[in-house]
């Protein structure tokens, strides 16, 4: 009895989840369907890409806030760039995706981990302040407009499925979540496992020790923003490709289900501690919420409160088991 | 005269330990009593019980004849318990005399008086006769300034008993006088005070009882003036124990580090010595005189504005840690705590830190394997008392965490080893081991430069000694030549100083 109390303690998230899974299983029992587990799936992924580039950040003492509007832009683009090549196949339009992606990601995430490693401004206000650029960028270039006219094979990486049986002629297997379990297996082999990921955790437990430990704990710092501004702009083009178009004012908000996904999944926000794998099932849950209350019929706007409250309990539950720790 | 404070029969139980035993002791007003022991004898633990930070399991505290039960610091502060902690705990945004008087603000009325706070705070501080202005900024305050103010808090609430931890740890021989006096002055206005410490030649000093405490249990309480201090030491561990700085004659060998004419316009100015393998230099002086400085600029962790540094002959620039490092020199910080330890981290992931580069397996993965070896090996080699290597670092107690510090940097190969108050706050018996791993590291060809603001520790230790004054250099003194005297000569502003 101790030893599960102890593990319930340690994992509140996973515990969360599965009542939520409970609670919307009861609530109405499609939720259990295959074909819901499967929506379920491939609308985490997003998410998921999202909550990884900033579990990497929150790790590092710091915060990205622009992530919304980096991955508007990043979508934005990749459209614009999609539109060149009106012929490409399915491959070909994967590597544009993922390639505008990168691009759009490295250049946000320069400058936001120049201003806040180099320059020393408070990743607060820089995020925010770039949140606000990228997404003005994006409705700039597209007049407002969405970007649309694309092939479809420039939805294949967003909306396609493998495997088509006769039962289920969509196809099984979202090319989405191949693609996100690809991208995050990597990135948490990264942060888990080499040693920038070491150093990643060491700056953000402690900077002054990291530097003398012979760490470039700017360098690092500038690399952790990178590599959140690129995960948020896969999740753009991913978003993009989804529903086959650019939209300036795509992925509103989703900053604040990425953060939250990391902080319910265990990451600190004073830093130095957290994990891909354990920001995925805070991720979980808020799929999981939307999903379930969309099934019920749930107006979308208490959709949002009760996404809040939710994510209000876990964090509260989860720093009243590390103060007891304490 | 009857005891202001006493404790009886206290017993303190925390799950799996059993931290203090049927403890009891008398304090009496206008006296310092003392409580020596290892880390780990309890007597962190019997003065959180004073203080309210716990309740024993059993036994009394009875403080002027009434039995008190705390269940909180504040209690204990308002009933006139005041504790100058060793962890400082100032606000560094804050200045001097918003520090001193936190919580207890003179008001006008309702509003803030702060002409009458930063009047009162300053004389306080001239009464302590520290050099410090009480409107200055607390955080741009070294460690050594920052525990004068611990110190001027305590004096200003007019406590009844105060407990002194460790505070002379970060003070140089000077502050440490004037820390005595207003001890002094404390013991004039009968205050008790509780000291603790680990330097037993403060005993003589300044204190009158000392009460041994040994594996959570009351060994003696001696008058400081009926006992030796071989005696004491003798208690604390239990058996008799000789010299224990370990020292041996070592033979000097090649030149390791050299420096020439290093300067850092303000913090100091041409600094010039050679350090060799197989010897201790000791660097003596008054805090600030800028050690921590020049070692930190040597490091490459700060910068220097001219000079040169040499490394086994060849000139080198370090622009960064990594730079040293690579070169095989280390650091142990002075303030292990904030600048030496991951502290929320395991003891093997502190150990491989400095050196996970160097042992990259593939693209760039960590070399697990390499730093679980590695950990276990040198937990053994230097006796680090812990469950295993996966163990968080903030359990240990600081003289197992300060050899872990040292793990790390022979772990890194450090031929030139630069240690900054070593074995500060560590008690007898690990800082004994301590010197002997010293010793062996030089014994092995390896060089240490030790910064150190306490005497005995310098001059048992050091093979040489280089003293700093006001940021330069003001002598060198052989092992011979250094005694108290000298040293605190060269250490010291005198009238026929530049």
């Amino acid at each position: 009895m101790e030893k599960a109390k102890k593990w319930v303690n340690e994992n509140v998230v996973v515990v969360t989840l599965i009542v939520l899974c409970v609670l919307f299983g009861i609530g109405n029992p499609v939720f259990f369907s295959v074909k819901n587990v499967i929506n379920l799936l491939s609308q985490m992924c997003i998410n998921a890409l999202m909550a990884t580039g900033l579990v990497y950040v929150i790790i590092l003492g710091g915060i990205d806030i622009s992530v919304g509007g980096t991955a508007a832009l990043a979508g934005v683009v990749s459209a614009y760039a999609g539109l060149m090549f009106p012929n490409m196949n399915s491959f070909a339009a994967i590597v544009i995706l993922v390639v505008s992606g990168v691009a759009v990601g490295v250049v946000v995430g320069f400058l936001n981990g120049f201003m806040i490693a180099y320059l020393n401004v408070v990743p607060m206000i820089c995020t925010l302040a770039m949140l606000n650029i990228t997404r003005g960028v994006a409705y700039v270039i597209t007049n407002g407009q969405p970007v649309y006219g694309l092939p479809d094979s420039y939805a294949f990486l967003g909306a396609s499925r493998l495997f088509k049986t006769e039962s289920m002629p969509n196809g099984i297997l979202p090319v989405i979540t191949i693609f996100t379990v690809i991208v995050v297996v990597l990135m948490h082999i990264l942060l888990s496992k080499t040693v920038f990921g070491r150093h990643v955790y060491a700056v953000g437990s402690n900077k002054s020790v990291a530097h003398l430990s012979g760490i470039n704990v700017k360098k690092v710092t500038l690399s952790g923003h990178i590599i959140c501004s690129v995960m948020a702009c896969l999740a753009g083009v991913c978003a993009a490709s989804k529903i086959q178009n650019g939209q300036p004012g795509a992925c509103d908000s989703y900053e604040m289900y990425a953060i939250a996904s990391a902080v319910m999944g265990g990451t600190s926000l004073v830093g130095g501690s957290g994990s891909i794998a354990r920001a995925m099932f805070g991720v979980a849950v808020i799929a999981v919420i939307k999903n379930g209350m969309d099934l019920m019929q749930i107006s979308s706007y208490w959709q949002k409160v009760v996404i809040g409250v939710i994510i209000l309990l876990a964090v509260i539950v989860d720093m009243a088991q590390k103060n007891k720790k304490e | 005269m009857e005891p202001i404070l006493q404790v009886k029969n206290i017993s303190k139980v925390f799950p799996g330990v059993k931290a203090l035993t049927d403890v009891s002791a008398d304090f009496y007003p206008g006296e310092v009593h003392t409580l020596v022991g290892e880390n780990g004898a309890g007597k962190s633990t019997l003065i959180k019980i004073i203080s309210g930070v716990y309740t024993p399991t059993e036994g009394r505290v009875i403080l002027e004849g009434k039995e008190m039960k705390f269940t909180s610091p504040g209690q204990a502060i308002d009933a006139g318990i005041a504790v100058i902690h060793q962890e400082l705990s100032i606000a560094k945004d804050l200045t001097v005399a918003e520090n001193i008087y936190l919580g207890r603000e003179p008001k006008k009325g309702r509003l803030l008086d702060r002409k009458k706070m930063n009047q009162d705070a300053q004389e306080i501080l001239d009464f302590m006769k520290v050099n410090m202005k009480a409107t200055q900024m607390a955080g741009h305050l070294n460690a050594a300034q920052q525990q004068m103010i611990e110190i001027a808090k305590v004096i200003s609430k007019n406590a009844k008993v105060v407990v002194m931890d460790e505070p002379t740890s970060s003070l140089s021989e000077s502050e440490i006088d004037a820390l005595f006096e207003q001890v002094k002055i404390l013991k004039k206005k009968n205050v008790a005070i509780i000291y603790i410490t680990h330097r037993l030649k403060e005993l003589t000093q300044i204190c009158e009882r000392v009460t041994v405490l040994r594996d959570g249990c009351k060994v003696d309480t001696m008058m400081v003036k009926d006992v030796t201090e071989q005696q004491i030491v003798n208690s604390m561990v239990g058996r008799e124990m000789g010299d224990y700085y370990n020292k041996h004659e070592h033979t000097r060998g090649k030149e390791m580090l050299r420096v020439e004419g290093l300067t850092r316009k303000g913090v100091f100015e041409n600094i010039s010595f050679t350090a060799y393998a197989g010897e201790i230099v000791g660097f003596s002086g008054l805090v600030g005189a800028g050690r921590t400085e020049v070692m930190e600029a040597i490091f490459g962790a700060t910068h220097i504005d001219s000079g040169k540094i040499f490394l086994e002959g060849k000139e080198v620039h370090f622009n960064s840690p990594i730079d040293a490092i690579n070169a095989n020199v280390g650091l142990v910080t002075e303030d292990r705590r904030r600048t030496g330890l991951l502290l929320q981290k395991k003891i093997k992931e502190n150990i491989s830190l400095p050196s996970l580069p160097k042992h990259k397996s593939g693209m760039g993965f960590v070399d697990t394997k390499w730093e679980v070896d590695v950990a276990e090996e040198y937990m053994k080699k230097l006796r680090i008392k812990a469950p295993n290597i996966d163990t968080i670092l903030s359990t240990l107690s600081g003289g197992n965490q300060q050899k872990v510090i040292l793990s790390k940097w022979l772990v890194a190969d450090s031929k030139v080893l630069i240690l900054d108050e070593p074995t500060r706050g560590i008690d007898v018996n690990a800082r004994s081991e301590f010197y002997t791993l010293m010793n062996e590291f030089v014994e092995a060809g390896g060089c240490i430069i030790m910064i150190s603001s306490e005497m005995p520790e310098v001059l048992g230790v050091s093979d040489r000694v280089i003293v700093m004054r006001g940021g330069k250099i003001s002598g060198e003194l052989s092992r011979e030549e250094a005694n108290e005297q000298s040293i605190m000569n060269l250490a010291s502003f005198t009238s026929d100083a530049e």
